[in-house]
């Protein structure tokens, strides 16, 4: 197996979000600029927090003891998207599958719950499974039983790049002939009273906008003011073209290239230089010109330098043809989904590319001279012929992760389902 | 150390059939087994109590019962068995209890 050999597809999606805990559902009130920004108790902050997400729908109560809400969610978007690709648990026990997965922090209720209680109680009593609830690759290992996937599961803890990573290496696993299919994304769960203080203390969250808490982030408009938490998980069925044409699946699009770099500057402070490595190797592997890129997710934190950075890294690679670019951040209505963000943000991407309407960027008020590209302030574009998007995600620690999908287009008609193509081995 | 005057505890006014409703009570409400399968002779594992899910239930029985329960028996195997050792540890650590 020759490296770059094989074409990878995205057959399957699936979503937890504080906008939709499906897909279809997410992308709607994206697209419908419904936010689900909310305050967070009386902590003065707000939050994107998943709703109507009753754990009991989904899990017995055997297998939620010792399950913290990260995995919740990262089972249930897979769920989600294994059905969506229509594959069978025989075909994951069988093939040669993976589980490629990103999570920033990991079990953070588990880890609160457990200093929660060893410091509130004389006893310094410990719920016996905080460990295995916080640990980082927790999701990854249950996802594996559940499907019996037995290749490599893998977990990537990379800030906010966590899951674009994951796609990323996936893709390239199944790219390069390591295995056929695999399970990528990631979840984070850390809307928690510590994790918030914490973010809080780092000076970095929106100001709540009193009255209207809902549109406290504003990515890209002048007056931001900072990010805001979000929860939740995304999970992609990533396949070989060859394995995914079998079962004919609905194919969401194929992952033309993957780029990443780390600034290697500052533990926190965003990088031109990084962030440009990152998408100029992305567009590189994808063998795409500048000009096939039809919509930008931004990372697009809110962050007063962020948004600059993301901007002036976006026109030095794309220059002049980059004002001509939708770019949007869906982070305005969802929050910072963190670990999970660069999954979810990439389910936002292909459904754009099937849709041909791109998810505005809400809360956008007013033009900032420093961030100067097409924002879709405020309303969705629709009607748009879209044949490739790309997916930017920017971690503290430096680490930039940039991933594009085509429109998947299909070029080897003798491929059928009748063909003697080999399927999940 | 722990205390056994937690206030968060309620702790048994009588063993012997308490420590028994408790315990079933348990594993119903917190590890969803049916109640028609509760049998004093039914294996733990044969309700999907796993070693990990033991660990939770001994935490949730020191709670609910404000007992510890540091080295529980590694051969008991069906709900009887570990009733009756927990109904002795109740009995020990709270003496002034009158059993039913």
């Amino acid at each position: 197996m020759t490296k770059n050999s094989r074409r990878v597809v995205i057959s399957g999606l699936g979503v937890i979000s504080p906008v939709g805990n499906t897909a279809n559902e997410f992308f709607a009130n994206l697209l419908a600029g419904h936010s689900g920004i909310r305050w967070f108790g009386d902590s003065g902050q707000v939050v994107g927090t998943v709703v109507d997400f009753d754990p009991s729908v989904y899990f017995t109560k055997p297998q939620l003891v010792g399950l913290d809400r990260v995995s919740q969610f990262g089972l249930t978007a897979a769920e989600q998207a294994v059905l969506d690709a229509k594959l069978d648990a025989t075909a994951l026990e069988a093939g040669r599958a993976g589980v490629y997965f990103g999570s920033g922090i990991g079990g953070a209720n588990a880890i609160e719950s457990g200093y929660r209680s060893f410091f509130d109680n004389s006893d310094g009593r410990m719920p016996p499974l905080t460990v295995i609830s916080t640990m980082a690759n927790a999701t990854a290992a249950h996802l594996s039983m559940r499907y019996g996937i037995r290749g490599p599961v893998m977990t990537y803890s990379i800030a906010c790049a966590s899951s674009a990573v994951a796609i990323g290496e996936a893709y390239r696993a199944i790219r390069d002939g390591y295995i056929d299919v695999a399970l990528a994304g990631g979840a984070e769960a850390m809307v928690t009273p510590v994790m918030v203080a914490a973010w809080a203390a780092l000076r970095v969250l929106a100001k709540p906008d009193i009255n209207f808490p809902e549109q406290s982030c504003k990515p890209f408009s002048k007056g931001r003011t900072g990010m805001v938490l979000g929860e939740g998980a995304g999970v992609l069925v990533l396949e070989a073209l060859e394995t995914a044409i079998v079962r004919q699946p609905k194919i969401w699009g194929e992952i033309a290239g993957y780029g990443i770099s780390s600034d290697a500057c500052h533990i926190s402070k965003p990088s031109p230089a990084g962030q440009v490595g990152a998408i100029k190797a992305a567009i590189e592997d994808s063998q795409l010109a500048i000009t096939d890129i039809g919509y930008i997710n931004a990372h697009g934190t809110a962050t007063q330098l962020g948004d600059v950075v993301e901007t002036a890294a976006i026109k030095a690679v794309f220059g002049s043809a980059a004002h001509n670019i939708p770019v949007s951040s869906t982070k305005a209505l969802h929050g910072h989904l963190m670990g999970a963000a660069g999954a979810v943000e990439m389910v936002a991407s292909l459904l754009t590319l099937n849709a041909g309407s791109v998810p505005p960027t809400c809360h956008y008020s007013e033009a900032d001279p420093d961030c100067d590209l097409d924002y879709v302030p405020n309303t969705a574009r629709k009607g748009l012929d879209i044949n490739a998007v790309m997916s930017n995600s920017f971690a503290f620690g430096g680490t930039n992760a940039v991933l594009i999908a085509k429109r998947f287009v299909q070029r080897h008609p003798r491929l059928t389902k009748d063909s003697s193509n080999p399927g999940l081995r | 150390m722990k205390t056994l005057t937690r206030s968060n505890n309620v702790a048994p006014k009588s063993t012997g059939s308490r420590t028994i409703a408790i315990m079933l009570g348990l594993l119903v409400e917190n590890f969803g087994v049916a109640k028609e399968q509760l049998a004093l002779d039914q294996r733990l594992d044969a309700l999907g109590i796993d070693s990990l899910a033991f660990l939770e239930y001994v935490f949730e029985l020191e709670k609910t019962l404000n007992i510890t329960l540091p080295d529980v028996p590694r051969d008991l195997e069906t709900v009887g068995a570990l009733v009756a050792f927990v109904d002795s540890e109740v009995k020990r650590q709270h003496p002034s209890y009158s059993p039913t």
